[in-house]
C-alpha cells in the first residue's frame, strides 16, 4: 500500500511538469499584452519597450520558459505579480485556505444532505418521496448560483437583516455564501446516490440478506448502502477537487478573497505570474486530492485495495519464483 | 410519439435558456480593471473649498438638514469596487488602489482653480516655474511621517526618480529629473510642458514617503504604510477590507494650511471591497457601507425615486472623468483616409441623445466636442454650436458625397463591458439607417488593447478615455507623437502644429484652443459621445461628500453630522 | 379439497403475477404440491417456467413493487406464510426456511468479510454474542470445507465454487427445516458441480431437512431428488416420485424432456429438443398450455383448463391424453 501510495506521488511530478508547460505556453500565445495592461492603452511604445525588457518578456520563449521551470521545481518561486509587486504565492496561500472552506464546507453540506435525499428516492421509487427528492434536485441544478446567492442576500441580508450580505469576518458571514454553493452539489449527490442506490437495491447479495432474514431497513443500510456510497464517495471527491477552482462565482458576489477572483483578475490583466501559478498550485492540490479519493475508494472497497496491493504482490513472488 | 414529442420540445426549450444566459456576459467585474484604468492624462475636477460645483446632489434637496450640527464622525465604512492589491506608493494603478491612496498618502498639492496657479500646496509650501519645463518646489520644514521621520527635499527628489525609474506608471516618462537644491527645496524637470502636466504628476502621481521609511520597511509598504497622511493602517485584510485610523499627531499643526482634501473628519474609516455591482446597493441598505460610490444609474434611481427615496439616503452625481469616443481608422488603407463626407456623414447620422437615453438610461450627458465638460478649458458657448446634431438628410447627403460603396460592411471594435456594447449597438442601429452595414467585434480587455494597435484590425472603434483637466490633453493621443503614432493612425500636419500650439504649458489661451478644437470637429477624425454621470449615495450620517478628481470620494474629507 | 395440515409444507393454488408498466405476467398459474419432512421435491422445468417464482414466494421475498400472489396458500405446518405479517416472516426467512441462489458469483456483499456475512444469519436468530456467532460461523465454514483461516476475507479472493460452499454455510447456519435451492450448482464448472451437489446432500442428511431442489438438470433430479414436480408455463404439468417420472414419462412435454436428452448409446447427429417456443406469459392461451407444441393435441385440449388427473397412485399428470 505503501509503494502504492508513493508511486503515485512520484507520478504527480510529470504531470505538474506538464501542466506547468502547458499553461506557459498557452498564455505567452494568448493575445494581449501584459506591458500594454500595465502602462494603458496609450502609453508610447519607448515606454512599453522599457517595461518590457525590465521585466523580461522580450527574451526568446524558450529562454522565458526554462527561466521559469527553474524557478518553479527548483527554487518552488512562483513569481510576482506584474501589477502588485508582490509574492504569488505568499497571496495565494493567504487566499487558499477561503476557497478551500468554501468548497469543502459545501461538498459536506452536498453529501450530508444530498446522498440521503437521494437513497430515498431510491428506495420510495416513482412515489411520492422519489418525487419529492428528485425535484429538489433539479432545482438545484438548474438555478444559477450567482443568482440563488443574490436571492439569498436579499432574503436574509436585506428582509431579514439576519446576515451581513458579503465579506468576510466572522462565521456568519459564511453561512450564505456556504448554501449557495451548495446548492448545485446537492442536486448532483441526490441524482448520484439515487441512481448508485437503485443499482445496488437490485442486486443478488441484498437478496440473499433478504433470504437470511435480515429486515428492509437492514438490508438497506447493512448491505446496499455500504456498496451505493462507493461511486458517490469518488463522486463527491472529484467534484470537490473540481470546485476549488471554480467557486468564482460565489466569491464574486460575496466578495470573498479566494483563488477563484485572484484568478480571474490576473487572466483579465494579462497577470501571467498569478494565472500560471495558480494554476500550479491547483493542480498540486487537485492531485493530491484525487490520491486521497482513490485511498478512500481503497478503505471502502476491498476489490479496489486488492488492486493497489497486488501490483507489488505479483511482482514479489515473480521475485521469490526467480531466487527458487 | 407523444414520448418523442415532449422530448424535442423539452431540449428546445433548454437551448433557449442556455443561449439567453450566455447573453449577460461582463456582468461582473470581477477584475475590476476595465473602463475605469486611469490612463495617461488628468488632474483636477475644479475641487473648490465647501461645495464642489461639479457634485450635484441628485435629489435636488436642500443642501444641510436643519437642526442638525456638521462635524466629525467616529467611524464610516466605505465600498472599493475591485481588489485594492497592494498599499504600496509606486505600484501600478488600478482603479481599487486609486481609491484608497488619498488616505494613505498625501501628494504635493491640490487641485485648485480658485488660486491663481491652480494648485494650492499639501506638503509643498511653494513653488516657481522656471521655464515650461523646469520648477524649483519648496516643501514644509516640519513634516513628519508617522515613524517619525522628517521629509526633506532629498526623500522629495527620491520619490520622484523612483517613480520614474520603476516604469510601471502611464506618466512615468514624464519626470526627467528630480534634484535636492537644499535641505526642503527641490528642481524638478519633466519632458513635456503641455498644459496640465505638471499639477498631474505633482497633485496626483507621485505620493510623498520618507526614502528611509521606504528602504527600511520589510514589505516594500505593500501592507506596513508609513506616511504623512492624516491616516495610518490599523488593519489590512488582503481582497477583502482596510481600516485606517486618524493620526493624532498630524504634522501640520497650523489649521489655516489644511486643505478640505487634507481633513480627517472621521476617527475611523473602514473600506470594503464589494466586488458585486448589486451589492454595493444592498450593502448600503443593510448598513453595512455608509457611502456607495460610483454605483450604476439603476441602483441609483432606486434611492432618488424608487422604493428607498424616503429612508433618509442621500444622492449625489457628478460627470465622470471618462468620456466616451467613437475613433474613425486613419490609416492609409481605411475607408475613412481621406473620406472626411463619409465621416462626417456617420456623425450626423448618429443621435448622442439617442446613446444617452438607451445606453446610460438618461443618466449621462451628450457631448458636443471631443472634450470633457468638466474641463477648465471647456468653452460653454459649444454646447450652443451644432455638432453633427443628429441629422438624417445631411447623414444622406454626405453619404452621397463619400461616394462609399455600402456593399462593404464596416467593423465596430469594443471592449466587453456592458456599456460600450450598448453603445456599439445603438450605433449600429442607426449607421443602418442611412444604409451602413456593421458589424459589432468585442473583446476582453486585454485583447482590445493589442488591437487597437493594429490598423489592420477595425474601422471603428468606441472606447472611453480620461479627460479632466484640459481638453487639450487628449491631443496627445489624437496626434502623432513622436514614433508613437495616434490611437487612430491619423496623420496630418496641421492637426499635430495646432494641437503642440495649444497644449504647450505657454501656448496654451482660449484663441489656441478654439482653433484647435474648430479643426477637430471639422475633421471629425474622433467623434465625441457622451459622458456618465456617476452616483454617490450615502445614508444620513453624512451631510456631504468629498469627490476628488478621479472620481472617487475622499471619506476623511467628507463632512458628516454629529452623533446626536 | 384435501385438508393439507398434516403435510410438513403445503403449497395451494398459488398465483403469482408481476405487474409492469401495462402488461401482466402471469409466471404462476395455480402451482400445488406438498413437501414432507425429509423428502427432497424437485422443480423441473425450463427457464421462466416461474419455478424461482414459487421458491421466493415461500419465502415472501418477491420484490414489492412488481409481484404480487393473487391467490392460493402456502402451508408451513399448518400456518399460512401468506397470512403472516413482516415481522413474523423474518423470522422464519434464514431460520425456518433457508435459500441458496443460482449465481454464486453475485450473490455475496463484495464489501463485506465472508464469515461475518455468515455471523451476521447467525446473530439474526439467536441471542448470542459476536464471539459465540463468529465460532459458529468459524464451524459452518469448516463445514463446507473451507479453512476457517479465511474467515476474514473477501468474497471477490473466492473461486465460484468456493462461494457457493459460503452461500451455503450461511443459509445452514440457523438449520433450517428447509432448505430451497434454486439451481444452486448451474453456474459452477461440472467438475464442482458434482462436488458441491455432493455436499448438499450429505448436509440435507446429517441436518435432516426437506429441500426444495429447482432445476432444469434431470441429471441433477436423478441423484437427489425424491418426488418430482415437472413445471411448465406456471402449471406443474406431471408430478410423481423419481421412479414414476424416469420410468414413465407420461406428459407430452416430459417426455419431450427425456426425448432431448443425448443417448451415450445411440449415434445420433442431431438432437431432439421440444419443438416450438413456451408461451408468452402475458398472454396465455386458454386450455393446455402445451397445445401449441404438442403432437398429440385434440380440440378438447384447448377448451378450459385442464386438472391433474392421477394416472398411478402418487403419480398425476395433466393431460387427457394419458390414463390410456
Amino acid at each position: 500500500m505503501i509503494r502504492y501510495i508513493i508511486k503515485r506521488l512520484l507520478w504527480m511530478i510529470p504531470v505538474i511538469l506538464g501542466v506547468s508547460v502547458l499553461i506557459f505556453t498557452i498564455l505567452h500565445f494568448t493575445p494581449g499584452d501584459p506591458v500594454i495592461m500595465i502602462l494603458g492603452r496609450d502609453s508610447t511604445v519607448e515606454a512599453q519597450a522599457q517595461l518590457r525588457a525590465s521585466m523580461g518578456l522580450d527574451r526568446p520563449f524558450p529562454v522565458q520558459l526554462l527561466s521559469y521551470l527553474k524557478d518553479v521545481f527548483l527554487h518552488f518561486d512562483l513569481g510576482v505579480s506584474y501589477n502588485t509587486g508582490k509574492s504569488v504565492s505568499e497571496e495565494i496561500l493567504f487566499r487558499f485556505p477561503y476557497t478551500f472552506m468554501l468548497a469543502f464546507s459545501s461538498m459536506l453540506i452536498s453529501v450530508l444532505i444530498g446522498i440521503p435525499l437521494g437513497v430515498i428516492a431510491a428506495v420510495n421509487q416513482n412515489k411520492l418521496w422519489d418525487r419529492i427528492s428528485m425535484f429538489i434536485a433539479l432545482l438545484g441544478v438548474s438555478m444559477p448560483q450567482f443568482w440563488v446567492g443574490l436571492l439569498l442576500v436579499l432574503l436574509f441580508a436585506l428582509r431579514l437583516g439576519i446576515l451581513p450580505p458579503s465579506g468576510i469576518g466572522g462565521p456568519q458571514y459564511f453561512i450564505l455564501p456556504i448554501i449557495a454553493n451548495a446548492f448545485g452539489g446537492i442536486a448532483s449527490m441526490a441524482r448520484q446516490g439515487r441512481s448508485s442506490m437503485l443499482e445496488v437495491i437490485r442486486s443478488d447479495y441484498v437478496t440473499t440478506a433478504r433470504a437470511k432474514g435480515v429486515s428492509k431497513t437492514g438490508t438497506i443500510f447493512r448491505h446496499a448502502l455500504p456498496n451505493a456510497l462507493i461511486p458517490v464517495i469518488t463522486v463527491a471527491g472529484t467534484s470537490f477537487g473540481r470546485s476549488l477552482g471554480g467557486t468564482i462565482v460565489i466569491e464574486s458576489v460575496f466578495s470573498i478573497p479566494g483563488i477563484g477572483a485572484y484568478m480571474i483578475s490576473g487572466i483579465n490583466n494579462r497577470d501571467y505570474p498569478i494565472v500560471q501559478g495558480c494554476v500550479v498550485f491547483l493542480a498540486v492540490t487537485f492531485s493530491i486530492i484525487m490520491l486521497l479519493v482513490d485511498l478512500m475508494y481503497a478503505f471502502v472497497d476491498p476489490r479496489i485495495k486488492a488492486q493497489y496491493v497486488s501490483g507489488s504482490r505479483k511482482r514479489r513472488v515473480k521475485n521469490e519464483k526467480k531466487d527458487r | 410519439m407523444k414520448k418523442k414529442l415532449t422530448a424535442v420540445t423539452l431540449a428546445m426549450a433548454v437551448s433557449v435558456m442556455l443561449l439567453a444566459g450566455c447573453g449577460g456576459a461582463g456582468r461582473t467585474d470581477a477584475g475590476g480593471t476595465e473602463a475605469e484604468r486611469t490612463t495617461a492624462a488628468g488632474t483636477g475636477t475644479p475641487a473648490a473649498e465647501t461645495s464642489q460645483p461639479g457634485v450635484q446632489d441628485a435629489k435636488g434637496e436642500a443642501e444641510i438638514d436643519e437642526g442638525r450640527t456638521v462635524g466629525t464622525i467616529d467611524e464610516i465604512t466605505i465600498n472599493v469596487s475591485s481588489d485594492i492589491a497592494d498599499l504600496a506608493p509606486f505600484s501600478v494603478t488600478t482603479n481599487g488602489r486609486q481609491s484608497v491612496l488619498p488616505t494613505l498618502y498625501e501628494y504635493l498639492a491640490y487641485y485648485d482653480p480658485n488660486t491663481e496657479s491652480g494648485i494650492r500646496g499639501i506638503l509643498m509650501k511653494d513653488f516657481e516655474a522656471l521655464d515650461g519645463f523646469t520648477f524649483r518646489i519648496e516643501i514644509y520644514d516640519s513634516i513628519y511621517d508617522s515613524a517619525g521621520n522628517h521629509i526633506t527635499a532629498e526623500d522629495v527628489a527620491w520619490c520622484f526618480n523612483t517613480y520614474h525609474e520603476l516604469g510601471i506608471s502611464g506618466l512615468a516618462w514624464l519626470v526627467d529629473y528630480c534634484k535636492p537644491i537644499d535641505d526642503y527645496t527641490v528642481e524638478l524637470k519633466l519632458m513635456s510642458d503641455a498644459a496640465g502636466q505638471f499639477e498631474n504628476v505633482i497633485c496626483g502621481q507621485v505620493p510623498i514617503v520618507s526614502k528611509t521609511a521606504y528602504e527600511n520597511s520589510p514589505d516594500g509598504m505593500t501592507e506596513k504604510v508609513v506616511s504623512t497622511s492624516p491616516y495610518i493602517v490599523d488593519r489590512y485584510v488582503s481582497g477583502s477590507q482596510l481600516v485606517v485610523k486618524k493620526n493624532p499627531d498630524y504634522w501640520q499643526k497650523d489649521d489655516s494650511l489644511i486643505l478640505d482634501v487634507s481633513r480627517a473628519n472621521a476617527e475611523t474609516i473602514t473600506f470594503n471591497i464589494i466586488t458585486e455591482s448589486s451589492q454595493t446597493a444592498i450593502n448600503l441598505e443593510t448598513g453595512a457601507i455608509d457611502i456607495a460610490q460610483k454605483i450604476s444609474s439603476t441602483e441609483a434611481s432606486r434611492f432618488i425615486d424608487g422604493e428607498d427615496a424616503d429612508q433618509g439616503y442621500h444622492v449625489f452625481g457628478t460627470g465622470d472623468s471618462n468620456i466616451y469616443l467613437l475613433f474613425f481608422n486613419m490609416s492609409e488603407d481605411s475607408v475613412f483616409h481621406d473620406n472626411q463626407a463619409l465621416r462626417q456623414a456617420i456623425c450626423y447620422a448618429i443621435d448622442t441623445d439617442g446613446i444617452v437615453q438607451g445606453a446610460a438610461k438618461g443618466s449621462a450627458k451628450a457631448l458636443k466636442a471631443v472634450g470633457n465638460p468638466i474641463c477648465v478649458d471647456y468653452n460653454p458657448e459649444w454646447e450652443q454650436q451644432d455638432y453633427y446634431d443628429y441629422d438624417v438628410d445631411k447623414a444622406q447627403e454626405r453619404m452621397k458625397e463619400s461616394g462609399y460603396d455600402v456593399s462593404k460592411p464596416l467593423r465596430i471594435m469594443c471592449a466587453s463591458t456592458e456599456m460600450s456594447q450598448s453603445i456599439s449597438q445603438i450605433i449600429q442601429a442607426y449607421l443602418m439607417q442611412i444604409g451602413i452595414q456593421t458589424e459589432i467585434e468585442v473583446y476582453d480587455s486585454a485583447l482590445f488593447s493589442t488591437y487597437i494597435a493594429d490598423p489592420t484590425a477595425w474601422d471603428m472603434f468606441v472606447d472611453t478615455r480620461m479627460n479632466n483637466d484640459y481638453v487639450t490633453t487628449l491631443s496627445s493621443i489624437l496626434a502623432r507623437k513622436g514614433d508613437t503614432p495616434a490611437v487612430n493612425f491619423c496623420e496630418d500636419a496641421t492637426l499635430e502644429q495646432l494641437a503642440a500650439e495649444a497644449s504647450g504649458a505657454t501656448g496654451h489661451s482660449a484663441e489656441t484652443v478654439e482653433a484647435y478644437m474648430q479643426y477637430t470637429k471639422e475633421q471629425a477624425y474622433v467623434y465625441g459621445l457622451m459622458s456618465i454621470t456617476n452616483y454617490y449615495v450615502t445614508n444620513d450620517k453624512v451631510a456631504d461628500i468629498f469627490v476628488n478628481f478621479k472620481g472617487l470620494v475622499v471619506p476623511g474629507a467628507c463632512r458628516y453630522y454629529t452623533q446626536q | 379439497m384435501t385438508d393439507n395440515s398434516q403435510h410438513f409444507l403445503s403449497v395451494e393454488d398459488l398465483y403469482v403475477e408481476y405487474e409492469t408498466e401495462n402488461t401482466v405476467v402471469h409466471a404462476v398459474n395455480g402451482v400445488s404440491f406438498t413437501l414432507e419432512k425429509g423428502h427432497t421435491l424437485g422443480l423441473v422445468g425450463e427457464t421462466g417456467a416461474g419455478k424461482t417464482s414459487i421458491a421466493k414466494a415461500i419465502l415472501g421475498i418477491l420484490p414489492d413493487l412488481q409481484a404480487r400472489v393473487s391467490c392460493g396458500r402456502i402451508l408451513l405446518e399448518g400456518r399460512d406464510l401468506l397470512k403472516l405479517s413482516e415481522k413474523e416472516m423474518l423470522k422464519i426467512r434464514g431460520d425456518r426456511i433457508s435459500m441458496i441462489f443460482q449465481d454464486p458469483m453475485t450473490a455475496l456483499n463484495p464489501v463485506m468479510q465472508v464469515g461475518s456475512q455468515i455471523a451476521e444469519a447467525v446473530r439474526l436468530h439467536n441471542p448470542v454474542s459476536r464471539r459465540e456467532a463468529k465460532k459458529k460461523a468459524v464451524e459452518m465454514l469448516e463445514m463446507v470445507g473451507i479453512p476457517a483461516d479465511r474467515y476474514h476475507e473477501y468474497p471477490h479472493q473466492f473461486s465460484g465454487g468456493m462461494k457457493q460452499r459460503v452461500v451455503i454455510a450461511i443459509a445452514l447456519a440457523c438449520n433450517p427445516q428447509i432448505l430451497l435451492a434454486d439451481e444452486p450448482t448451474t453456474a459452477l464448472d461440472v467438475t464442482i458441480q458434482a462436488q458441491v451437489l455432493e455436499m448438499i446432500v450429505e448436509l440435507k442428511k446429517s441436518y435432516s431437512m426437506s429441500m426444495l431442489m429447482i432445476t432444469h438438470d434431470l441429471g441433477v433430479v436423478a441423484e437427489v431428488c425424491d418426488e418430482v414436480a415437472v413445471v411448465y408455463a406456471g402449471e406443474i404439468v406431471e408430478y410423481g416420485s423419481r421412479e414414476d417420472l424416469f420410468d414413465h414419462p407420461s406428459h407430452p412435454y416430459t417426455k419431450g424432456l427425456f426425448g432431448a436428452l443425448p443417448d451415450v448409446d445411440r449415434d445420433s447427429g442431431r438432437l431432439n429438443p421440444v419443438p416450438g417456443l413456451p408461451p408468452d406469459p402475458t398472454n396465455l392461451p386458454e386450455g393446455c398450455h402445451f397445445y401449441p407444441r404438442c403432437s398429440r393435441r385434440t380440440d378438447r385440449c384447448r377448451e378450459s383448463k385442464i386438472e391433474m388427473a392421477e394416472i398411478a397412485p402418487g403419480h398425476l399428470c395433466r393431460c387427457f391424453a394419458e390414463g390410456k
